[in-house]
C-alpha cells in the first residue's frame, strides 16, 4: 500500500471524504472531544486510502468512491462506534446538549435554564442526604447539625443558581465577542469587562446570600471578603479561559465539520 | 492464494482485536499502517472494512492494551494528524492470550468440521 502523503488533494475531493466521515460520526452519541478524535482519525484514514487509490492510477472520482467503500457501510460503522462509546462520554454528550445555547434561544432564557440546572446539580447530593435522613432509616447528623445542613443547602442552591446563571449570560456574551474576532491574539477590553462583571456579580451573590448561613455581622470580616474577592478574580479569569478554548474548538467544529451537509 | 474474505467488524469482533495487536507487535503505527501490515501478512486474502479497525483500537486503548498519541511531526505530510498506537505490556499479554485462544479454537472446530489444523 504505497501512499504519497505529500500529494495535494483537490478541495472537492477533501470535501467528499469529509462528508463521508461526517455521515459516520455525526449520529454517534458521544461527547464532542471524542467525536473530533473519530473525525480526525477516519478522515486521515480516508485521505490515505484516497491517495493510495490515486497512486494506483485510479481517477479521482473512482478513488473517492473506493476510499469511502473501504471505510465500510456508514450505518454499520456508526453502530460499532456507538457500541464502544463509554457511559462517561454519553453523559458528557448529555451535559453538552443541556448546556449549549441554541442560536434562537434568548440569552436571558439560557441563563435562567442554566441557573435552574446549577440549583439542581450543585446541592443535589445534599438534598439526597436530607431525604435519607427524613426517612428515619439512618441519622447522619444531630438535629442541630441538620439545621445547619439545611441552611447550607439553601445557600449552595442560591449560589449555584447565581453563578451558573451569571456565567451562562456573560459567558455567551464573551463567546460571541470572541467568535467575531477570529484572528485576535488577546481578548478585547469588552471581553475582559464582561468577565470582570461576572466575577463581581459572583462576589455580590456571595455577600448577598451570606446571611442565610452566618450572622450578618461577620459579613464584612476581611477573611471572608478576601476569600470572595479571590474567588471572583478566579471566576473572571476562568471564564475568559473557558470561553476562549470553547470558541476555538467550536470554530474548528463549525467551520470544518458541523457545516457539512450530509444528507 | 486463499479465497478472498470480506470480513466486517461484526464478524471479526473478538478476533479483530488480536489481529490488531499482532500487527502492532512489529512496532507503533497509525491505523492505515496497521491495515497495510495486515494486508501484507495476510497476502492480500483478508479484506476487512477498514473503518471497523478504529472501534477495535479504541476498545484496546480503553482497556490499557494500547497507548496512543497524536502524530507530532507529520514531516511535511499534508492533511490531518494521525494517531499513533503502540502495544503496552498488558497488550502483549492480551496478544499472547489471544493466540492461545485462537489455537484452541482452530483445533476444536477443525476436528469437528474434519479439517484439523
Amino acid at each position: 500500500m504505497s501512499v504519497n502523503s505529500n500529494e495535494q488533494v483537490d478541495p472537492q475531493c477533501e470535501h467528499a471524504l469529509r462528508v463521508a466521515v461526517e455521515r459516520v460520526v455525526r449520529p454517534v452519541y458521544a461527547d464532542e472531544a471524542r467525536k473530533m478524535r473519530m473525525r480526525n482519525e477516519l478522515y486521515a484514514h480516508a485521505l490515505d486510502a484516497f491517495r493510495h487509490e490515486r497512486g494506483r492510477g485510479v481517477a479521482a472520482a473512482q478513488a473517492i468512491a473506493a476510499a469511502v467503500d473501504r471505510l465500510g457501510e456508514p450505518a454499520e460503522l456508526t453502530a460499532e462506534l456507538q457500541a464502544d462509546t463509554p457511559w462517561g462520554s454519553r453523559y458528557g454528550a448529555f451535559i453538552e446538549q443541556m448546556t449549549r445555547r441554541k442560536a434562537a434561544t434568548p440569552r436571558w432564557r439560557f441563563a435562567a435554564w442554566m441557573a435552574f440546572i446549577g440549583m439542581i446539580i450543585v446541592p443535589g447530593p445534599m438534598v439526597l442526604i436530607q431525604l435519607i435522613e427524613l426517612t428515619g432509616l439512618t441519622r447522619l447528623s444531630s438535629p442541630e447539625h441538620s439545621e445547619v445542613f439545611a441552611k447550607m443547602m439553601v445557600y449552595f442552591a442560591c449560589m449555584a443558581a447565581s453563578c451558573f446563571g451569571v456565567a451562562a449570560y456573560f459567558g455567551s456574551l464573551v463567546r460571541e465577542e470572541l467568535a467575531g474576532e477570529p484572528r485576535r491574539r488577546a481578548p478585547s477590553w469588552r471581553v475582559v469587562g464582561w468577565s470582570m462583571t461576572a466575577g463581581l456579580l459572583f462576589l455580590v451573590a456571595g455577600l448577598f446570600f451570606f446571611p442565610i448561613v452566618g450572622s450578618p455581622s461577620l459579613l464584612w470580616h476581611p477573611v471572608y471578603v478576601g476569600c470572595w474577592l479571590t474567588l471572583s478574580v478566579l471566576v473572571a479569569a476562568g471564564m475568559i479561559f473557558v470561553a476562549w478554548s470553547d470558541v476555538r474548538e467550536r470554530r474548528e467544529l463549525e467551520q470544518d465539520w458541523l457545516a457539512l451537509e450530509i444528507d | 492464494m486463499p479465497p478472498q474474505l470480506q470480513l466486517t467488524g461484526v464478524q471479526l469482533r473478538g478476533h479483530l482485536e488480536t489481529i490488531a495487536l499482532a500487527a502492532l507487535e512489529e512496532g507503533e503505527a497509525h491505523g492505515f499502517e496497521v491495515l497495510r501490515r495486515l494486508e501484507k501478512s495476510g497476502s492480500g486474502a483478508l479484506k476487512l472494512k477498514e473503518g471497523s479497525l478504529y472501534p477495535a483500537l479504541y476498545r484496546l486503548e480503553e482497556r490499557g492494551c494500547l497507548k496512543a498519541r497524536w502524530e507530532e511531526n507529520p514531516g511535511g505530510r499534508k492533511g490531518p494528524a494521525r494517531r499513533i498506537y503502540r502495544l503496552t505490556p498488558k497488550g502483549r499479554r492480551q496478544l499472547q492470550a489471544g493466540r492461545e485462544e485462537w489455537a484452541a479454537f482452530v483445533s476444536v472446530i477443525g476436528s469437528i468440521v474434519g479439517a484439523p489444523a
